[in-house]
């Protein structure tokens, strides 16, 4: 006999359904006690540690993956602006439908001729985790800095990252010679365990005489990352994009984000 | 009419761990579960109506098996992997077999699967339904659940004999 014959159910005799002692533990409003599963579940060692180890799971899942952050992700949306129409409105607005629809067409027409691998490609799934620089020039206080503008020596710069769950966070850079350089955290474990959601990283680093490109990396992750093996990857990455941080948008590893960043002289 | 936010949330934080448990139990691969967990309560956010008088649970597990069905259904037809549970140890009684392996076979063979024995095989294996209990849910004959079973069985046969090495 085949020995997929032996693919039973695992449900012994006498016990309630996976089904049932699920809804059981997750439902609020499931009592125990009154009707059927209940009543076994208050008598049975077994059902009632089942209960409990799905309610300790769904407690662990809640705190990896809070409700408010999940909700947030599928519903919210930018609002558009609008604005109320009146009469005096009608010459200039026709000039703008107009204009609009000329801008419209230069825009779609400059982007069919800048070829498919310029454009704009959506992951569906978990979203991404999102990691964003934060300036102090001179003493300022830092303010979020748009990555095309140039950094000089002496400027602090401080991390923020946007996760959609908790997770292992490790934050490290490639110069255009390939260098690794290790940002957060700066020493110690060679990750850290952050809370989803969207937080400043602890410390900052202050920019050295190095003139030239550098791309930053942010690497999640479930489970701990250790530096010694982000360092091969990274290295491994820069080989395959030819040693050219421009191209590394191609090589990037799995499971990061990353920011290219310009760093030259006053 | 959609569900609003607060009840959204409320039944995330109700079910979402039931819901992923059992996207991952289906399709297999963690990060497909996560895709699969998105789109079920945009479905659930979406047709909240449907609903109606039924407990939460079910509902989302139907939304959640329809689903994931939809995305076997576009993966090619392959055969069990070869580090599927039964590598090395197929000539043991699988009835031995831990339930998460069990649950990794069954979600290896419904990729394979049609439509109807997928609906019948959750069911008995994932839910742990009796014949009788997959009769009234699936709403059909007790005879229909044990003849699909039998191909979904059959199915798995299949799949093993090609996964074996000459």
């Amino acid at each position: 006999m085949s020995t997929i014959e032996y693919l039973d159910p695992a449900r012994a005799a006498d016990h309630p359904s996976a089904r049932d002692l699920e809804c059981l533990a997750f439902d609020p409003e499931a009592a125990h006690g009154g009707d059927p599963v209940g009543t076994h579940v208050d008598g049975c060692r077994r059902c009632l540690e089942t209960v409990e180890r799905l309610r300790a799971e769904r407690r662990a899942f809640l705190i990896r993956r809070p409700a408010a952050a999940f909700v947030s992700r599928i519903l919210d949306v930018k609002p558009g602006r609008f604005r109320q129409w009146n009469r005096a409105d009608f010459p200039a607005s026709l000039l703008t439908a107009f204009g609009a629809a000329a801008l419209a067409l230069v825009v779609v027409t400059a982007f069919m001729l800048r070829g498919a691998d310029e454009g704009v490609v959506h992951f569906k799934g978990a979203m991404v985790p999102r990691l964003g620089l934060l300036l102090s020039r001179g003493g300022s206080k830092a303010a979020p800095l748009d990555a095309r503008m140039p950094l000089f020596e002496g400027d602090v710069l401080r991390f923020e990252v946007e996760l959609p769950e908790q997770a292992h966070v490790f934050i490290a850079s490639l110069d255009s010679q390939g260098r690794f350089s290790r940002y957060f955290p700066a020493r110690g474990a060679s990750n850290a365990l952050l809370e989803g959601g969207q937080q400043v990283v602890p410390g900052s680093i202050v920019l050295d005489d190095f003139v030239g490109e550098e791309r930053v990396f942010l690497f999640t992750s479930p489970a701990p990352l250790e530096e010694s093996a982000l360092r091969q990857t990274l290295a491994e990455a820069y080989e395959r994009a030819g040693r050219t941080l421009a191209r590394m948008d191609a090589t990037r590893p799995p499971a990061s984000v990353a920011i290219l960043i310009h760093k030259g002289r006053r | 009419m959609p569900l609003s936010r607060e009840k959204l949330q409320e039944y995330y934080a109700l079910y979402g761990f039931a819901v992923r448990r059992r996207c991952e139990r289906l399709l297999g691969c963690s990060s497909e579960a996560d895709d699969a967990l998105q789109d079920v309560f945009i479905r659930a956010h979406r047709y909240g109506e449907t609903c109606r008088g039924e407990t939460p649970l079910p509902w989302l597990y139907r939304i959640a098996d329809h689903h994931c069905f939809e995305v076997l259904r576009k993966r090619r037809p392959v055969a069990l992997q070869g580090d599927s549970v039964l590598g090395p140890r197929k000539h043991e009684n699988l009835a031995s077999l831990s339930s998460p392996e069990r649950l990794r076979l069954v979600g290896q063979v419904l990729a394979a699967c049609k439509e109807p024995l997928r609906e019948v095989a959750v069911l008995y294996y994932v839910d742990e339904m009796t014949q009788e209990e997959v009769a009234l849910v699936a709403r059909c004959s007790r005879k229909t659940v044990k003849e699909r079973l039998a191909r979904f069985l059959e199915t798995a046969r299949s799949l093993l004999a090609a996964s074996e090495v000459p």
